[in-house]
Parts: structure tokens; sequence; C-alpha cells
């Protein structure tokens, strides 16, 4: 009997049959747990949100063409947005142009090289070159060019510095926040029309760019819809 | 813990290295896992078809027929009254008056109606506006920004001699000058030689102020005295 007590009594077991180290155990669980939700967030963050499926996407086109040297005002050529796009301020699609829009230069631009045979082959057969469309709200949005650029909202609010780019890709969410971060505050953006397609255009500070959208917000009378029957109608 | 610890970074290092960063390059379609009702079907502006030979959903208009969004209201267009603007003034479509040849001046009449009567055609600071615009957009690039011929794509050709058309015409020459203003509305219409014409891009409306913008243009470069502003006229030393 005496000897089973002293068993029970031994200074380092009383009581207790986990060893020291377990003690810190629940505090651990904790910090695992707190630290890997903060990593599955961070993941559904990157991963589960639009952005990253779609921001980047810059597919191969049929034809290399390259807006950096025909398109913007820094451009070699310097063309204009609507030489080619031509119905951007009067349809709610923007268009992407004919081949024959194209031709206009290149019958007697290059039009034997290689890089345009595919031009080529459309203009003799009337066969539609295939274009990878890059930019796309879903289907349920209602998305309208024209009534953004004839209130001078710039093409590269939605699509950056195309004029930039060789080849092009998406640079913005085009995400519902970001329609809305623009129609709650349009003075932010807005410029005169005749700068919607130069693309480098900034007023002169922050303040001026305040002050000019103010203005043009007020004399054209612009309601960017906020409701929800305004983009999903 | 630290075993756990190391688990989750080698996790955390492995998707980042399969998966990569938001907004990186790639040539890959998005995949949507679910796309709810992103992709449905229908007809788009410039959609692929596969039902239809070409592959378009895009369909010309049938023979007979008048397309929608014209800003004809069908309940005139379905009237036994109805008559449409073009075959009232076809000179203005054209720039050739009844007999075929080009009209020297601008369209009398508009395309739109008043009370069942064409509107008078009259060139206002608003059409030059427009013309200028629309020369900037289409023409200049080739004709210059002045109408003589220097544009871009034809002065490349004395850089180092970069493909080019040599063959651009000045719009300020004598020959042009003296054109009626039909023959440039046909110009600008259906092209001429190795110029494609803009009839695709501009309405006849914006044909007719692009004609009266090359008008200015000419004047500008060619502008007899009596006509320059005395305030000007001081400045010209
Ligand atoms: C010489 C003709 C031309 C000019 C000028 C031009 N583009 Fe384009 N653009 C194209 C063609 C062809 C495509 C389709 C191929 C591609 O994506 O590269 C295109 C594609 C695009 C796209 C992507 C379309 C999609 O599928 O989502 C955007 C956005 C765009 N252009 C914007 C612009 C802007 C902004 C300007 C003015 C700075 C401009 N473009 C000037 C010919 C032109
Ligand atoms: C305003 C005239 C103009 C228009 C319109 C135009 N281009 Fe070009 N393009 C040029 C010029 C000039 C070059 C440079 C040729 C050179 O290398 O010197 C060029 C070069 C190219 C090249 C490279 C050719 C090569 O062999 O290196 C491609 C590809 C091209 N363009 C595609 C297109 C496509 C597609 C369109 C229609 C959407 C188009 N271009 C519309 C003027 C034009
Ligand atoms: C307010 C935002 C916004 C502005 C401003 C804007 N775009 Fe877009 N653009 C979009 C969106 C959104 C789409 C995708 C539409 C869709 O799903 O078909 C798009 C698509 C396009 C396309 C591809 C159309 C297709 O179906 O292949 C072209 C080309 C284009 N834009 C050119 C332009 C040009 C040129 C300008 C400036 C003159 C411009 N955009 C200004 C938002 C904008
Ligand atoms: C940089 C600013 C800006 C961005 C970004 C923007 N919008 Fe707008 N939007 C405007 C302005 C300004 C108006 C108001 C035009 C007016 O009142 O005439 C407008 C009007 C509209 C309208 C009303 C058109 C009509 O016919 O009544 C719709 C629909 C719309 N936007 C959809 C969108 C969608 C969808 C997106 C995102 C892909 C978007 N907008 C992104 C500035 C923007
Ligand atoms: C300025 C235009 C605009 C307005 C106003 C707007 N939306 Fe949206 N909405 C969008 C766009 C663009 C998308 C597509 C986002 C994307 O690409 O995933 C969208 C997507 C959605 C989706 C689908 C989200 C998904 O990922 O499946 C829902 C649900 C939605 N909107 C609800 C609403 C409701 C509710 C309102 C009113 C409170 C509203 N929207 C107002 C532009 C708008
Ligand atoms: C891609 C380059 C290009 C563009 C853009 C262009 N033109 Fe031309 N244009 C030419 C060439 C090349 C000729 C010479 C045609 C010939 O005789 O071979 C010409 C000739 C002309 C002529 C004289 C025709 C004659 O009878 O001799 C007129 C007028 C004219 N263009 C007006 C215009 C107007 C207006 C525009 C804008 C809507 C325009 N052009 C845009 C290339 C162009």
């Amino acid at each position: 009997m005496r000897k089973l007590l002293d068993f029970l009594n031994r200074p380092a077991t009383r009581g207790n049959f986990f060893a020291r180290a377990v003690n810190a155990a629940p505090l651990q669980i904790l910090v695992c747990l707190l630290i890997t939700a903060v990593v599955v967030a961070a993941a559904v963050n990157e991963y589960a949100t639009n952005k990253y499926l779609n921001v980047g996407y810059t597919p191969d086109q049929p034809v290399a063409f390259d807006h950096s040297f025909h398109a913007g005002p820094d451009s070699v050529l310097g063309l204009d947005c609507r030489y080619c796009h031509n119905y951007v301020d009067k349809s709610s699609h923007s268009n992407v142009p004919t081949t024959g829009t194209c031709w206009n230069c290149h019958s007697q631009v290059k039009p034997d090289s290689p890089a345009l045979a595919l031009v080529k082959k459309s203009m003799e057969t009337g066969e539609a070159i295939r274009w990878v469309k890059v930019h796309k709200v879903p289907d349920y949005v209602y998305f309208n060019h024209a009534v953004h650029v004839n209130r001078g909202v710039s093409c590269v609010e939605c699509h950056g510095r195309i004029d930039q780019q060789v080849v092009v890709g998406q640079q913005k969410s085009l995400n519902m926040s970001f329609c809305l971060d623009c129609h709650r505050n349009p003075e932010q953006f807005l410029r005169p029309v005749d700068k919607v397609t130069d693309l480098a255009y900034k007023a002169a500070s922050p303040a001026a760019q305040t002050a000019d959208g103010t203005k043009f917000v007020h004399d054209w009378k612009v309601n960017p819809p906020q409701s929800c029957s305004g983009c999903h109608r | 813990m630290s075993r756990y610890l190391a688990f989750l970074a080698v996790a955390v290092v492995a998707t980042i290295s399969f998966l990569g960063f938001q907004g990186k390059k790639s040539k890959d379609t998005p995949v949507y896992v679910f796309d709810d009702m992103d992709y449905q079907n229908k007809y788009k502006a410039q959609g692929e078809n596969a039902f239809f030979a070409d592959g378009r959903d895009a369909r010309p208009p049938v023979t007979g027929t008048v397309a929608r969004g014209t800003g004809l209201e069908p309940t005139k267009v379905f009237s036994a009254g109805y008559q449409r603007a073009e075959s009232l003034n076809p000179s203005f479509v054209t720039g050739k008056d009844a007999k075929g040849t080009f009209i020297a001046g601008f369209p009398e009449k508009s395309l739109s109606f008043t009370n069942g009567k064409l509107n008078d055609y009259k060139v206002s600071q608003y059409t030059l506006d427009v013309g200028r615009g629309k020369f900037q957009i289409y023409c200049a690039v080739c004709h210059g920004q002045a109408g003589d011929g220097n544009g871009i794509m034809k002065v490349r050709s004395a850089i180092e001699g970069d493909a080019a058309i040599v063959t651009i015409a000045s719009l300020q020459t004598p020959l042009i000058r003296a054109y009626p203003n039909g023959q440039l509305y046909d110009v600008v219409t259906n092209g001429k030689n190795t110029m494609m014409g803009y009839g695709d891009k501009l309405s006849p409306e914006e044909r007719w102020a692009v004609v009266a913008y090359v008008r200015a243009l000419q004047l500008s470069q060619n502008c007899p005295p009596e006509l320059v502003p005395s305030a000007v006229k001081a400045q010209i030393k």
C-alpha cells in the first residue's frame, strides 16, 4: 500500500500523464490555425478572383499586328484608334477592323511580306481573319463603348497603354468594383472629348483633374448608373 | 509546429511556382471552373458562328429589307406614304446629279426630314469641325495635316527608303482645286486608283463635312489677299 502511494506521488508524474511540452499545445494549434486562415484567405484573394484569371491574358494573334508601331500619337505612324476601331464612338461595340482597313495601306506597303500573308489571303478569299478576343465582360453585363468615349472616358482607363503594347493583353480587371470605382467618382477620370484617344494625356495636376472633371460632370450632365439595372439589364 | 509550418511553406512555394502571381502575362485562355452565365448562346457583334458557312454571326441584309438601327421608325416604314430619304435625295449619297455628272457645290437638301420635307443642307462651323476631326483621323496619315500630300505614309520613303505609299496625291494642286465637290465626295466614298474608299467608315454627312474641310484647307494654302481679315493682315509682315 505505502509503496503504491509513493509511486503515485512521484514528483515528476503526479496527476500528469502527458509530457510538459504539451501544455503549449492549445496555443500552438491556435497559431497554426490563424496562419493557415491567413494563407488560405490570401490564396483565395489571389487565385479565385477574375483578376487572376483575366489580367495579363495576352494571346497570340493570327497576324503579328503591333499597336505600338501603328497607333497613338507617339507611335511611328500616329494613327488614331478610330482609324481602325471606327465604330467605337458610334456603337456599343468597338469593332476590330476589317481586312480592307489594313489593305488601305498594305496594298502598297509590303503586300507580299510573310507577316501579312494571312491579310492578303483574307483579302483575296473574303474569309475573316480570326483575331482572338482579349477583353470580355460576362454576357450578363451590358457594356457600351459610345456612351463612355463620347463623355470623355479614355480608352486608357479600361485598356491601359495599348499604344505601347506590341501584343495586346488585358491590363485592367474590368470587374464590377472596377466599373463602380469610376461610376462613383467620374470627375477623377473624365477628360476633354478630343483627348480620348490620346492615351498619354494627363491633366496638369490632380487638382486640375478634379476641377476639370467636376466641370465636365456638370456641363455634360454626366450621371453614370450605380444601380444594378444600369449594367445588368 | 515547426514541422507543420515547414509543410505549409512548401505548399505555398509549390502553389506559387505552379500558378504564378496575379497579372502575369499568359497566353492561355482563362479557365472558368464555374462559368455562371458568362458565355451565353447569343449572336454578338463580330461573333463567331459554326452554323453559317462563312462562320460569322453577322448576316448580310436580305435584299429588300431595311437594317435595324438605321434610325427609321417602323410606323413610318410600313405606312403607305413612306419614302426613303436616300431615294428622295440621291445626289447626297452619290455626289452626282440626275444626269450622272458630279455636282459642283454642296447638295441642296440633307437627309433629315421636318414635317415630311427634306431639310436644307447648310455648311456651318459645326460641319467644318466634324470635317476636321474626320480628316485628321482618316486622311492626314497619308495626305498630311495641311492636305499637301506629305503625310507620314509618304515621307517615310525619304527615311532610308522605308516602305511607303509614294503615289499619294497632294490635295493642293490646281487639278484637285478645280474638281467639283461631287468628285471629291466620290473619291472619299469609292477611292481612286491606289487609294481605297472611306465610304464604309464615314456616313454621307461626314463625307460632305470632309469635303467642306478639304475646301477650307485649300483656301488656307492659297488665300486671296482680300479674304484675309485686316487684324491678321497687320500681323503679317
Ligand atoms: C491599324 C489599325 C489599328 C489601330 C490604329 C488601332 N488598333 Fe486596336 N486593334 C487592331 C487589331 C487588328 C486588333 C486585333 C488584334 C489584336 O488584338 O492585336 C486590335 C485590338 C485591340 C484591342 C483588343 C481587342 C480585344 O480583343 O479585346 C484593344 C483594346 C485595342 N485594339 C485598342 C486600341 C486603341 C486604344 C487604339 C488607339 C491607341 C487602337 N487600338 C488603335 C487594329 C488597330
Ligand atoms: C496607315 C497605314 C497602315 C495601316 C492602316 C496598317 N498598316 Fe501595317 N504597317 C504600315 C507600315 C508603314 C508598316 C511598316 C513597314 C516597314 O516595315 O517598313 C507596317 C507594318 C506592318 C506589319 C509588319 C510587316 C513586316 O513584314 O514587318 C504587320 C504584320 C502589319 N503592319 C499589320 C497590319 C494589320 C493587320 C493592319 C490592319 C489592322 C495594318 N497593318 C494596318 C502601315 C499601315
Ligand atoms: C469604360 C471602359 C472602356 C473604355 C473607355 C473603352 N473600352 Fe474597349 N472594351 C471595354 C470592355 C469592358 C470590353 C469588352 C466588351 C465585351 O465583352 O465584348 C472592351 C472591348 C474592346 C474591344 C474588343 C471588342 C471585341 O469584341 O473584340 C476593342 C477593339 C476595344 N474595346 C477598343 C476600345 C477603344 C479603341 C477605346 C477608346 C476609344 C475603348 N475601347 C474604350 C471597356 C472599355
Ligand atoms: C473611367 C470611368 C468609367 C469606367 C471605368 C466605367 N464607366 Fe461606365 N460610365 C462612365 C460615365 C462617365 C458614364 C455616364 C455617361 C453619361 O452620363 O452620359 C457611364 C455610363 C455607363 C452606362 C450607362 C449607359 C447608358 O446607356 O445609359 C453603363 C451601362 C456603364 N457605364 C457600364 C459600365 C461597365 C459595365 C463598366 C465596367 C466594365 C464601366 N461602365 C466602367 C464612366 C465609366
Ligand atoms: C457599373 C456597372 C455595374 C453595376 C451598377 C452593377 N454591376 Fe454587377 N457586375 C458588373 C460587372 C462588370 C460584373 C462582372 C464581374 C466579373 O467579370 O466577374 C458584374 C458581376 C455581378 C455578379 C456576378 C459576380 C460573379 O462573379 O459571379 C453579381 C451577382 C452582380 N454583379 C450583382 C450586382 C448587383 C446586386 C448590383 C446592384 C447593387 C450590381 N451588380 C450593379 C457591373 C455592374
Ligand atoms: C492610305 C493612304 C490614304 C489615305 C488614308 C487617304 N488617301 Fe487620298 N489618296 C491616296 C493616294 C495613294 C492617292 C493617289 C491615287 C492615285 O491617283 O493613284 C490619293 C488621292 C486622293 C485624291 C485625288 C484623287 C484624284 O482624282 O486624283 C483625293 C481628293 C483624296 N485622295 C482625298 C482623300 C481624303 C478626303 C481622304 C480621307 C477621307 C483620303 N484621301 C485618305 C492615299 C490615301
